[in-house]
């Protein structure tokens, strides 16, 4: 088997595994559980809730703040607080998918709460991006990153 | 500046890129002094790890001076000589402030692809695709380094460059193998690999009290180093039985402790490679557990075994049953360095923990694309090819 066969026999497969990983996730989710009614986002926050709170949200997430519905919950032993959002029936985030948004701003919002910065990854150094399938899969991958995963 | 890129399966180049620059309040810039290969980075060249892109710069281990720092940075200045940890962790969330470092919540800017692949993301990796963050890595000139009053550990005087650059990876990573696989005064302890972790892990062993360690390999001028400087036994898998020999080193208890520093490219010449082969060439499987199989069968009854040789996916005939029935503490992880490495540095400062013999080749980083081919092919002898940018 050449490489590239090889990796294209890879990407398939990841491909497939993808796919199945957001079908059983996706059927999770229409399940709920009431606690976690459908919709609902949720990040763990290491720090004191009520500085989290006091001022507004940290701006990754007050400026969602009238498209959201937010709940802060304690979380048990020395986990800090959990933070749990949805976007409210029929609210427009700008031109954004806002599950997309929501996921987006509660890791940033996180971040910013516990570290001070959110940080950037670009511009890096990188060599010469040749054109390629593989390659468009894992630019596309990472522009949506933050805003896709089981957040 | 000049970086070695990844350009494709089994292809590197040195290309001219861009200087990286201070984007967080929190960043250093280091000049890079030595960067070292790492067994994980074969991972990547060769194409296992699918998440590379094409002029990603490879390297993730490395020792530099810095050269310009952040507004928000304490502990260093311009001029500092500094080994940075591989995984890049902010030091504030819930898992750095319970030494579980490379698991950070906030060190990984692409955590929705891990997130996809394995349920959960750990922190960001230097240089190791864009499910660990797509971070540029250190076969460079200069890198960025976030956190850095987290991640960046100014290295004593006179502890010379050659030596502390491992402490970068190899060296917490070896030493975390035995930490948290338990090792106990008087234990007997079996580590599976004897590149640069896996000697760490048996020096670490050691300095943790075991009383025997045993490392196995293939390559004689890598278990010569151990005998020689590590201090441990060491046993080649091409001459021996190696569950049996273990049986009968440890009057047929089996080891205490079984270390695993190999990966998802491991060799045997037992059938069960051929099969992990053919499968992983197939893409039935991701990894090769060859070497996890081996040492889950060789612990003690009750005894741990500790994985810290790189898996990205999925593997098959995993002896979950042996695990279960022989109340064996099966753990892994990437490194927690930010955990060990001033204390490994202090270690280096008494010479309990040498490391400069890993570096068998050192050469410019113009030749970095040989210095990885004999490096993956292990030619000469070669056990790390270092670059001096």
């Amino acid at each position: 088997m050449g490489v590239k066969t090889a990796a294209a026999v890879g990407a398939v497969g990841v491909a497939v595994g993808l796919v199945a990983r957001t079908l059983v996730r996706e059927r999770k989710e229409s399940v709920g559980d009431g606690r976690h009614p459908e919709g609902w986002k949720a990040v763990t926050i290491l720090g004191d809730a009520g500085e989290f709170a006091a001022d507004g949200y940290p701006a990754p997430l007050e400026r969602l703040r009238d498209a959201l519905e937010v709940r802060i919950d304690p979380a048990p032993g020395d986990k800090g607080f959990e933070v749990h959002a949805r976007v409210r029936e029929g609210a427009e985030v700008g031109d954004d998918d806002p599950v997309q948004a929501l996921r987006t701003a509660l890791r940033d919002a996180k971040q910013l709460f516990e570290t001070g910065e959110v940080l950037r990854a670009k511009p890096r150094p990188h060599g010469h991006r040749s054109v390629s399938l593989l390659g468009a899969v894992v630019d596309k991958a990472e522009d949506d990153a933050k805003g896709e995963g089981v957040l | 500046m000049k970086a070695l890129c990844w350009t494709g399966v089994n292809k590197l180049e040195v290309e001219t890129v861009d200087d990286p620059g201070i984007l967080n309040d929190q960043d250093i810039i280091v000049r890079v002094l030595l960067t070292t290969t790492c067994g994980s980075d074969l991972h990547l060249l060769g194409g296992y790890v699918p998440t590379m892109r094409a002029g990603d710069v490879l390297g993730h281990e490395f020792l530099g001076e810095v050269v310009e720092t952040g507004s928000a940075v304490t502990k260093h200045r311009v001029g500092d000589r500094v080994v940075v940890c591989s995984f890049i962790s902010c030091g504030k969330c819930w898992y750095c402030t319970n030494e579980l470092y490379s698991l950070c919540d906030n060190g990984n800017p692409n955590a929705g692809i891990p997130e996809m692949l394995w349920g959960q993301a750990p922190g960001g990796c230097y240089g190791y695709s864009h499910a660990l963050g797509g971070w540029a890595g250190s076969h460079a000139e200069y890198i960025r380094v976030p956190y850095a009053d987290q991640g960046a550990f100014t290295v004593p005087e006179g502890v010379s460059n050659e030596r502390a650059l491992f402490a970068s990876d190899a060296a917490p990573t070896g030493w975390m193998g035995a930490d948290l696989g338990g090792v106990q005064p008087g234990d007997t302890v079996a580590v599976w690999g004897a590149g640069g972790v896996g000697q760490m892990a048996a020096r670490g062993a050691l300095l943790l009290g075991a009383e025997r360690v045993i490392v196995i390999d293939r390559y004689q001028e890598r278990l010569t180093q151990v005998e020689q400087v590590i201090g441990a036994e060491t046993m080649n898998y091409e001459t021996s039985e190696v569950l049996g020999e273990l049986r009968e080193l440890t009057g047929g208890r089996g080891p205490d402790v079984c270390i695993e520093a190999v990966g998802m490219e491991a060799h045997s010449d037992r059938i069960d490679f051929a099969y992990d082969q053919i499968k992983q060439q197939l893409r039935l499987q991701t990894d090769r557990p060859t070497a996890v199989r081996e040492a889950i069968f060789a612990a003690r009854k009750g005894g741990s075994v500790f994985v810290l040789g790189v898996f990205g996916g999925f593997v098959d005939k995993f002896p979950l049953g042996a695990v279960m029935n022989k109340g064996l503490t099966l753990r892994s992880a990437q490194q927690h360095g930010h955990r060990y490495i001033p204390m490994l540095l202090e270690r280096m400062a008494r010479d309990e923990l040498v490391t400069e013999h890993l570096a068998t080749h050192v050469m410019p980083l113009d030749e970095a694309p040989e210095g990885y081919a004999m490096f993956k092919e292990k030619t000469d002898g070669c056990v790390r090819a270092v670059f001096q940018p």
